[in-house]
């Protein structure tokens, strides 16, 4: 394997790391992975990096890179907002790895903003063949409020945890700066029929996707409402659904991401490796 | 900025080179030099969560000070960021350390300026110390900038080993990560538990107080630096950022010091003139240099070129 930085986009100012394999497929799609929130390329706690090498034990190329104005990737002129950089920013990585490396196929992963990111470039660009869509879009369900608003109080550690929060907190901490970070990544409204139908037209042109939902990210209680949110059977074979109880939402804890990372291996393998 | 690889073909490491910004006139005549005169900076980051959390701000740091006409090298260390390797691959400090020699040079090779800064922020100060105090060929022409130190190893690993117990107590379930044999996991990275014995054997007291270089403190913690560098008085400036690298809830928290990075700018004149031959009596220990101007001073000052 050998990894390498590349520049690409308008003045070459985006910038990234292909991780090459050591016999890459040609067989394959190439995989991009997107900037989860502001973190850059290498992604929170290290996950695009070994998300990216994994993908190569099994020769698959990839390439991570920052979307503009995060990491090294300068900011792209014009007055956009976040979700219109990201698109143009991925159309400039899809253009540059058919250029300089042939590629014709694309699978895009992201967590958080990233798979938002990712579902906006899936929805638009027919190159894309696959995606791994890690704590993405999620609405709430009948089955959602009910595990959230009943039975999640029926649990003694959530009151204790709870308590224990509440009681160590600092005054400084209870600033809600999440709200504008949220603008920026998921200012888009969508209405749960768009979503489907977005989803319904990758499908029916032949895509792979899988979905990856962790309990830290409180909007996914398991595979029960995810079938409901949008009318997808994961079924294991164009839609593949994970939710994992005990990780957090940026999979802090090294053998939950060490399980996302091989679960999205075997995932790929499965999808686009099987023949 | 020119991102690339270097430094051992089996090991490269991940380097950001920031070229400094030309003089007035030099764009458009290129007989015009650049300033010579001023040093190149390498930025040695912190490990761990610290690295994902300065990240955005050293890159800022970084740019200013190109702009303000200093060649500047970020790097990743090996196992870190872009860098080859995983964590599980090192067994010493030794490695660390051996990388800030690499990165070192591999600056003086891009910039063609032979003196040096290092900027060392948290447990990067301490190993920029110890790879320098190591290494006299290193420290020639080289001087250090501890920004935020790390005091002790032991107590570093104390506090971050409060944060891993804290995290795991409030969990969603119960849970015992399972961690391979002779490896210690810590706010999500697996560390070798001789790499693990080297951090707590470090004490910036004792390590500074053998370096034979200009060494600088910015810090804006109650510790006393009651120590001196056999080089020279030990410059002392302290910063009013929030100190909040213990606090479980800002882990993956973007640290973005608005004090600290001006300072830090500030201080750099003075290491640019420093002589390594400069061998005065020691001044009295956590003095703070007549020559820097007070923190009341720059935050009334409009010089301060930080964004």
């Amino acid at each position: 394997m050998i990894e390498r930085v590349v520049s690409f986009g308008p003045n070459q100012s985006l910038s990234g790391i292909v991780t090459e394999p050591a016999a890459p497929r040609s067989d394959c799609p190439t995989v991009v992975l997107l900037n989860a929130g502001i973190v850059h390329r290498v992604g929170p706690f290290r996950l695009n990096v070994n998300l990216a090498r994994q993908l190569a034990s099994i020769g698959v190329r990839s390439l991570r890179f920052d979307l503009s104005g995060l990491g090294e990737s300068r900011i792209r002129a014009g007055k956009l907002d976040a979700s219109d950089r990201a698109l143009l920013d991925v159309k400039d990585a899809f253009s540059f790895l058919e250029e300089k490396y042939n590629a014709s196929e694309f699978v895009l992963m992201g967590l958080c903003s990233g798979a938002f990111n990712a579902h906006r470039v899936a929805t638009r660009d027919a190159r894309v063949k696959g995606a791994v869509f890690m704590d993405g879009i999620a609405f709430p369900t009948l089955t959602y409020h009910l595990h959230r608003y009943c039975l999640r109080f029926l649990k003694p550690r959530f009151w204790r945890n709870f308590m224990k929060r509440k009681l160590n907190q600092k005054p400084a901490e209870q600033f809600a700066g999440d709200e504008l970070a949220e603008q920026e990544f998921f200012g888009e409204d969508l209405s749960r029929a768009e979503i489907k139908q977005a989803f319904s037209s990758m499908l029916d042109r032949g895509s792979k996707l899988f979905f990856i939902y962790t309990e830290g990210y409180s909007e996914m209680v398991g595979q029960r409402q995810f079938e409901a949110m949008f009318g997808l059977k994961a079924d294991g074979t164009d839609v593949c659904f994970q939710y994992y109880s005990e990780a957090d939402h940026t999979f802090r804890l090294v053998q939950n991401r060490q399980r996302a990372v091989e679960d999205v291996g075997s995932w790929f393998q499965n999808s686009f490796l099987a023949s | 900025m020119h991102c690339h690889y270097f430094g051992n073909s089996d090991a490269p490491l991940f380097g950001v080179y920031h070229a400094p910004r030309k003089a007035r006139g030099a764009r458009t005549n290129p007989e015009i030099n650049t300033d010579q005169t001023k040093p190149a900076i390498l930025i040695c980051p912190p490990i761990g969560h610290e690295y994902l959390r300065t990240h955005w701000c050293l890159r800022r740091v970084a740019s200013s000070l190109a702009r303000s006409g200093y060649p500047v090298l970020r790097f990743d260390y090996q196992g870190l960021g872009d860098s080859s390797g995983d964590t599980l691959d090192i067994h010493s400090l030794e490695t660390w350390e051996s990388n800030i020699r690499q990165a070192r040079q591999n600056l003086i090779d891009e910039s063609g300026v032979q003196k040096v800064i290092v900027v060392g922020l948290r447990l990067g100060g301490l190993l920029a110390a110890e790879a320098l105090t190591r290494s006299v060929e290193d420290s020639n022409n080289t001087s250090l900038i501890l920004w935020d130190p790390v005091n002790r190893g032991s107590d570093y690993l104390a506090g971050l080993r409060r944060m891993q117990a804290e995290m795991l107590d409030l969990w969603y379930c119960q849970l015992s990560p399972k961690v391979p044999d002779g490896c210690q996991e810590i706010l999500g990275s697996l560390y070798r538990n001789e790499l693990i014995h080297d951090v707590e054997a470090l004490d910036i007291h004792e390590n500074i107080s053998k370096a034979e270089f200009p060494v600088g403190v910015l810090d804006g913690s109650e510790v006393s630096f009651s120590c001196v560098t056999m080089e020279s008085e030990l410059q002392v400036t302290k910063h009013r950022d929030p100190a909040d690298w213990h606090l479980l809830s800002q882990i993956e928290t973007a640290w973005l010091p608005s004090n600290g990075p001006q300072l830090l700018e500030a201080m750099l004149p003075k290491f640019t003139n420093n002589s390594q031959s400069n061998k005065t009596a020691p001044m009295p220990a956590n003095t703070i240099s007549p020559a820097l101007p007070s923190t009341s001073e720059l935050s009334s000052a409009s010089g301060g070129q930080f964004e």
